[in-house]
């Protein structure tokens, strides 16, 4: 497994530079410029704008800036932000790890509610509780986040005054929950249908018939043969819906005042800085790569049918 | 004490009880008051030399302090630092004395070198700070800032607390020097901290720096060593980032926040809300929404085109209806809070049949098509052309309107790639150099997006230069203004309404036509009845 590991990592070297080529074409390629957006209100003189833009290096070439880009990626070195000034790996240091903390617990609390709500689905199929799980599932897919931010918002800070509205605070769980349901919830939906369909699927299987007919019981059928089995889609699919997750922080960041990453590179963007745009968008891609890396290694620890060569 | 006497002393005595049992007038210390930071973005750094950003400002700025200030009550910037300021006869000179007792938050002594450190630095920071062209009125300072001198020459230090400023010509330099951007620095802390200082600043403000959850908040603390007395009021002062305002609407209403910036949604809700209407505060802030013609195209080329499309539009009714009242109704370029806002001009009237009447005279009586472009801005951008529409068809030009990002909006401004173009720009304070933007020597990429060039015009914005009588000068720009309306190089939408609502328990806020969210904590207080009062 440990080379199999390896072979994954090493993989990651040429999906990277793939992708930060990519990257900076579309990034520099966007029409605007950090100088204008320096400026704000206060109109910078053309010749500011100028000196700006050389002292960050825009007046160079695309593929000096590439090569140079590259070379100090090669060494760690993610770039200085246009207009804080300061590091990029500090910038993203600062928010990387309120992102991490909204989007596990979001995700805890999809994986916590959406596997039993499916499975349970799944085993009462075609009762009430189906029916209204399904309808919730579809529900929570459709609901947009920043509505729903918002209703929650009113529920429990005005109309309860039990939680605070927005904000980091001082890291408490007081801030996180509403944040993380909001998140949270069109993925409990996400899971709960697909744990419902691959649960449906194997209970039709062979194995469980057979198991059934031995006179195993329905509760260790379930857990040892139908869980087990339907576990590898589960995860296969959190494992994804993790690594997006990051990337879809944004609306909710930005309705929270959360300081996540999703909200810095969405702002970087539009303030074109691009070395934070760039180092969030390195930092998103490289949690999915490796969130995916541990979901294929788990999958010998489910199935040990499975090896990896 | 006969009986009159006493019964004096008794009314004396109550009203005396009474005042100070008013909270208006029993200003109270202590407590932590919540504002926003409410523009798009996180806060970027708290160094003001390296930012032009409002959302950092509105914390720098009380944090740091420059050598003016910006007064709201007289509408006008005012010496901060210098307690004398004399002036020469050419009016190119300026001797400042500094105030005594100015510290800074290590409690070092700020003194006539940090003023000098603090000009240098603006003019030959790397990358360049946006705040360099409120400096380069000191002489010398285009050679010092391309390095042709190691120092500042126009700026001499006589003693520690005195120093003198020459600038290039005669102007009122507290109109550049009161900007956030060339706030006074402590050279020992920036040398220290580096790239740090903008993280962890050290400032000479009413509050000193506390902590700053990036993305979330800054907390700034009160810094007993403030060189006014009995200054500031608040112990904490806490800004929470939040771009969105239905947000921030919620959080006002669940009283997590002291003071909230209002929003066009928000605005007739809050109007019509007993609760909240009253702790509305409103100004005309410094800013005209307009639309750029290009006098390149065409048929925009025509003077009576234009006016016919001033005398087309009903600005009134869209300011009424579409902003809900959240803006003022245009006159010219220069807005109501300008000091050289002419009250008795007329903005131009609605008038269909006369718009008409010009495009025929012009030649365009069938009219033509005009694209226009803008960001998504609703009270500056295409929502606005949107309702511009049947104005226009009426003269029977076609619109078509494309929205574009701000920063791709700009590179067609400057690229002169446009017909018409939707924004807001900064006309004041200073209404010489509001005006002066259209001045044919200043050129397209430099703010005259419109290729205004009127000799008439250059003349006036010339002869208030030269005058140092004020209220010649303020004739001077009154008619420059008059003639640049008269000429409607732009279509003049609106004056942006800036509307702060705060809780019933706060006092101090006030309506800063700069900026409305520049305000200076350092005399706002909370009175008992805050949440987060002091106990």
């Amino acid at each position: 497994m440990l080379k199999y590991a390896l072979k994954r990592i090493l993989q990651f070297v040429p999906t990277i530079i793939g992708i930060t080529l990519l990257m900076f074409l579309v990034l520099n390629f966007i029409p605007g410029n950090a100088a204008f957006k320096t400026g704000g209100k206060l109109e910078l003189e053309p010749e500011v704008m100028e000196q700006l833009k050389k002292d960050w290096g825009l007046d160079k070439p695309l593929h000096v800036r590439y090569l140079s880009y590259m070379k100090n990626l090669a060494k760690g070195d993610l770039g200085k932000s246009f207009l804080r000034r300061y590091e990029v790996k500090d910038i993203i240091g600062e928010r990387f790890y309120a992102t991490m903390k909204l989007a596990v617990c979001a995700m805890a609390i999809a994986l916590a509610l959406g596997i039993p709500l499916g499975f349970i689905s799944a085993l009462k199929q075609g009762t009430w509780f189906d029916t209204l799980s399904i309808l919730g599932a579809v529900s929570g897919v459709s609901i947009p986040q920043f509505w729903l931010g918002l209703m929650l918002m009113y529920i429990f800070c005005y109309m309860f005054n039990l939680l605070p509205s927005s904000g980091y605070g001082d890291g408490s769980f007081l801030h996180l929950i509403l944040p993380a349901i909001t998140l949270g919830v069109s993925y409990i939906a996400l899971l709960a249908r697909t744990t419902r369909a691959a649960v449906i699927e194997i209970l039709s299987a062979d194995y469980v018939r057979t198991a059934r007919s031995k006179g195993i019981s329905i509760f260790s059928i379930n857990g040892k043969h139908v869980f087990k089995n339907a576990l590898i889609l589960i995860l296969t699919t959190a494992g994804l819906q993790f690594g997006s997750l990051i990337g879809q922080t944004v609306i909710v960041e930005k309705i929270f005042s959360w300081p996540g990453i999703g909200s810095l590179l969405v702002e970087s963007i539009f303030q074109r800085d691009i070395p934070v745009a760039q180092g969030c968008i390195l930092t998103i891609i490289f949690v999915f790569l490796i969130v995916n890396l541990v979901v294929d290694l788990l999958y010998s620890v489910i199935d040990p049918r499975i090896t990896y060569q | 004490m006969n009986a009159k006497k006493f019964g004096l002393f008794l009314l004396t005595l109550f009203f005396g009880l009474t005042l100070l049992n008013d909270p208006v007038h029993a200003q109270r210390s202590g407590g932590t008051f919540v504002f926003v930071a409410p523009y798009d973005g996180s806060i970027l750094t708290l160094d003001p030399h390296k930012t032009s950003k409002e959302q950092d400002f509105l914390v720098a700025m009380n944090i740091h302090k420059s050598l003016y200030a910006w007064n709201s009550d007289e509408n006008r910037p005012l010496p901060e630092l210098a307690d004398k300021v004399s002036i020469s006869q050419d009016g190119l000179v300026y001797t400042y004395t500094l105030k005594k007792n100015i510290l800074f938050h290590n409690q070092r002594k700020l003194v006539s070198d940090d003023i000098i450190y603090s000009y240098e630095r603006i003019l030959s920071l790397k990358p360049a700070s946006p705040a360099r062209r409120f400096i380069n009125i000191i002489q010398g300072s285009k050679d010092f800032a391309q390095g042709k001198t190691t120092r500042l020459s126009g700026i001499k230090k006589i003693d520690d607390k005195t120093f003198s400023i020459t600038f290039n010509k005669r102007i009122d330099p507290s109109y550049d020097l009161y900007q956030p951007g060339t706030a006074i620095l402590p050279r020992d802390v920036i040398e220290a901290k580096g790239d740090e200082f903008g993280i962890s600043p050290i400032g000479c403000g009413p509050f000193k720096f506390s902590t700053w959850t990036k993305g979330s908040e800054v907390v700034l603390e009160r810094f007993d060593g403030f060189y006014k007395a009995n200054r500031p009021f608040l112990d904490t002062l806490v800004f929470k980032i939040m771009m969105e305002s239905a947000s921030r609407d919620i959080a006002f209403r669940s009283k997590e926040l002291d003071a909230t910036l209002v929003g066009a949604s928000q605005y007739p809700l809050y109007k019509r809300d007993s609760n909240i209407s009253a702790n509305l505060i409103e100004v005309g802030e410094t800013n005209t929404r307009l639309v750029c013609l290009n006098p390149k195209y065409k048929p925009l080329a025509d003077k009576r085109v234009r006016q016919a499309i001033n005398h087309a539009i009903n600005a009134k009714l869209i300011n009424e209806k579409f902003l809900k009242g959240k803006a003022y109704d245009p006159v010219g370029w220069l807005p109501v809070s300008s000091p050289a806002f002419d009250s008795d001009a007329k903005g131009y009237e609605y008038d269909p049949e006369k718009a008409l009447a010009l495009m025929k005279e012009a030649g365009y009586e069938r009219g033509f098509n005009l694209e226009f472009l803008g960001t998504g801005n609703k009270s500056y951008g295409i929502p606005v052309v949107e309702a511009l529409v049947p104005f226009l068809q009426k003269i029977n030009i076609t619109i078509t309107m494309q929205q574009l990002e701000g920063g791709i909006l700009y590179d067609r401004l400057v690229a002169d790639d446009y017909q018409a173009i939707i924004w807001s720009f900064n006309s004041g304070p200073d209404p010489y150099q509001a005006l002066r933007r259209w001045h044919s020597a200043n050129p397209n990429n430099s703010g005259n997006y419109v290729h205004y060039n009127n000799l008439e015009y250059d003349k006036l914005l010339n002869l208030s230069r030269a005058t140092s009588d004020i209220d010649q000068q303020l004739t001077y720009l009154k008619q420059a203004d008059r003639l640049f309306q008269a000429d409607a190089p732009i279509w003049f939408s609106n004056y942006n309404k800036a509307v702060v609502a705060k809780q019933g328990w706060v006092h101090g806020i006030k309506p800063v036509a700069i900026e409305m969210m520049y305000q200076q904590f350092e005399d706002v207080w909370v009175d008992k009845s805050s949440p987060r009062a002091s106990k």
